[in-house]
């Protein structure tokens, strides 16, 4: 079993070593040449005109889908559409203008 | 020129003043980063995180606290944030891993002794719970008073001192365990 104190020396000595690694001497010079490369400023500020333009992107895009929904008309599938979409289901106002069709 | 005028001067648009800063503090952020990853190229990488993130939030530094300690806050939440990828990485790795034939060069107990005493320390502290390992490497590779340590955490005096009790009991359970018999 270990002591108290020869661990503790063992992790001191481990600390210390870490401690003293240099990093590279450049690194001053990268990180000022990633930060001139991003080029971005130390605030960060969205233009007016930049969200005024998205919200009226967003309006647009909401009013023409209403628009679109509202030009919709269930009820205009007539009786040649029935015949040529076959996931339609057949409904029973074709049969009564088959029937007319024979008796005229 | 002292930290609030060199950071007035940055935010007055003089880059090079922020180099200045990058200069005075690097080595600091840097010890912490080896504290937290133990490897050059990932504290180096942190740091460089560290004053990019520093260099865009220049403006919201109120300037309430010491620049150091918000330097330092910065740089436990950045390289926590770090860890948490590196172990999400390593767990992709122990996964392929598994599907790979085992070597058949060395038994595993071969390789468990082999272990330095050094990759045993720095598993040991990479156990320990994370507040108590930040309050370790602050006090330790940073050598910054307890009560300083107190204000990068956010916690009282009492609760750093109790972090790093903790922190000393565990690593000792760990070590005393693991520590190959001489």
């Amino acid at each position: 079993m270990k002591n108290e104190k020869y661990i503790e020396e063992l992790v001191n000595r481990f600390v210390k070593e870490e401690s003293a690694v240099i990093p590279n001497p450049f690194i001053a010079t990268r990180i000022m040449a990633a930060i001139s490369h991003n080029s971005q400023p130390a605030v960060k500020i969205t233009p007016l005109w930049r969200m005024a333009m998205a919200a009226f992107i967003l309006t647009l895009a909401v009013f023409a889908g209403v628009t679109a929904g509202n030009l919709y008309n269930g009820a205009a599938t007539d009786n040649n559409a029935v015949l040529i979409n076959d996931n339609a289901m057949e409904h029973f106002g074709f049969y009564t203008a088959v029937a007319d069709e024979e008796t005229e | 020129m002292n930290d609030g005028e060199l950071i007035h001067s940055i935010l007055q648009g003089n880059q090079r003043d922020y180099e200045r800063l990058v200069q005075k503090y690097h080595p600091n952020v840097f010890r912490m980063a080896m504290g937290l990853l133990h490897n050059k190229e990932d504290a180096e990488e942190l740091t460089q995180d560290v004053f990019i993130k520093v260099y865009r939030s220049l403006s919201t530094f109120a300037g309430k606290a010491a620049f150091s300690t918000w330097l330092y806050r910065i740089t436990v939440n950045t390289g926590l944030t770090y860890l948490r990828k590196k172990k999400r990485q390593r767990i992709w790795v122990n996964l392929s891993s598994l599907f790979q034939q085992p070597s058949a060069d060395k038994q595993p107990e071969v390789l468990v002794t082999e272990k330095s005493e050094r990759e045993i320390i720095r598993h040991a502290i990479e156990n320990l719970l994370e507040k108590q390992r930040i309050a370790f490497v602050l006090a330790k590779y940073e050598e910054l008073p307890q009560k300083q340590v107190a204000r990068v955490m956010g916690i009282s005096e009492g609760a750093v001192e109790q972090l790093l009790q903790r922190a000393r009991y565990n690593l000792k359970k760990i070590l005393e365990k693991k520590l190959p018999r001489t």
